[in-house]
């Protein structure tokens, strides 16, 4: 059965969106939520991405740059003194992204819960 | 640990899967959405609270006018913690809007008061505390802060109760128990830097 609102159509063009391949992996869609939580255009540091995900330094760069390369994470520079600090947002792609893979998700899950097409 | 290249293929992951990986986004959406209400707002409830209390204590037991100008003294203090600790690891898109704001809620206050015309320092004190709680009220919505929202309404509350109940400690009253709340919020706050 599926939820009321979302149509047999609809259902099946979401399943045939496909589910994006950077976020895929789990921890790149956890930091993705983490950015996409926050207002457009909201930036967050390394360290506070590091302790909303309780993630490894290595771990969250590794994962942080691919989001980065996808273009769905922008990062800025701010200095206070010699300090630097990089600061993360969701660019609109990788909010968009974020919406239609989390779409995806749940049309795998109406699916399943729907009936088998009648003959 | 390997990231993997964009563009391969994705196998499509069973209902149950999608169930567990839409169930692991939620408490990092609420954990990221807590952490930057903590980092933005720690340092000024602190600071706010630290000087309404401090400032309604000397207020209220300083003779006038060493009270009154040793209360506007902290309430600067507080003005400039918030100018100079401007928290780096996060950067609010609304930042600029919300501070003009503020600023703006400030700047007025004077006007507002010749406006009410309150009766004496003390009720001054009590007007202006109550219009920046309003101020704490209508910020907490516009940011989704609810306990800053609650804050802020409890503070108007408390003013206008004191002010009818016990009108003579109604700026003690207002000013050490708004004081509290703000300052334990703030320091509630602050255990993110651990």
């Amino acid at each position: 059965m599926t939820e009321p609102g979302v149509s047999i159509a609809e259902l099946a063009g979401l399943l045939a969106s496909p589910l994006d391949p950077v976020l895929t992996d789990p921890t790149r869609l956890r930091i993705q939520a983490a950015l996409h939580a926050q207002p457009d255009g909201t930036a967050m540091s390394f360290t506070i991405l590091r302790k909303a995900l309780m993630l490894t330094d290595g771990n969250l760069g590794t994962h942080v740059r691919v989001l980065v390369d996808a273009g769905f994470v922008s990062t800025e520079e701010s200095w206070r003194g010699k300090r630097r600090t990089t600061l993360y947002r969701a660019t609109s792609a990788g909010r968009a992204a974020f919406d239609a893979h989390v779409r995806a998700l749940n049309a795998i899950i109406q699916a399943s819960a729907a009936p088998p097409p009648h003959e | 640990m390997a990231a993997n290249p964009p563009g391969e293929n994705v196998g499509v992951p069973t209902s149950a899967d999608a169930s567990r990986i839409l169930g692991e986004i939620t408490p990092v959406t609420r954990r990221s959405q807590q952490l930057a209400r903590d980092v933005t707002m720690a340092p000024p409830l602190l600071a706010w609270g630290l000087a309404w209390i401090a400032g309604s204590l000397l207020f209220q037991y300083l003779p006038s006018p060493a009270g009154a100008i040793a209360g506007l003294g902290v309430c600067a203090a507080a003005v400039a913690v918030n100018v100079l600790i401007r928290p780096r690891e996060v950067r609010r898109s609304t930042e600029r809007r919300f501070g003009l704001g503020w600023w703006v809620l400030m700047a007025t206050s004077p006007l507002l008061v010749a406006v009410a015309a309150p009766g004496n320092a003390k009720v001054t004190a009590v007007f202006l505390g109550s219009l920046w709680a309003v101020g704490m009220l209508l910020y907490g919505i516009g940011v989704r802060d609810l306990p800053l929202a609650a804050v802020g309404l409890g503070i108007v509350v408390v003013a206008a109760a004191t002010r009818i109940a016990v009108p003579r400690q109604s700026m003690i009253i207002v000013g050490v128990a708004g004081g509290l709340a703000m300052a334990a919020i703030g320091g509630w706050r602050l255990r993110w830097k651990r």
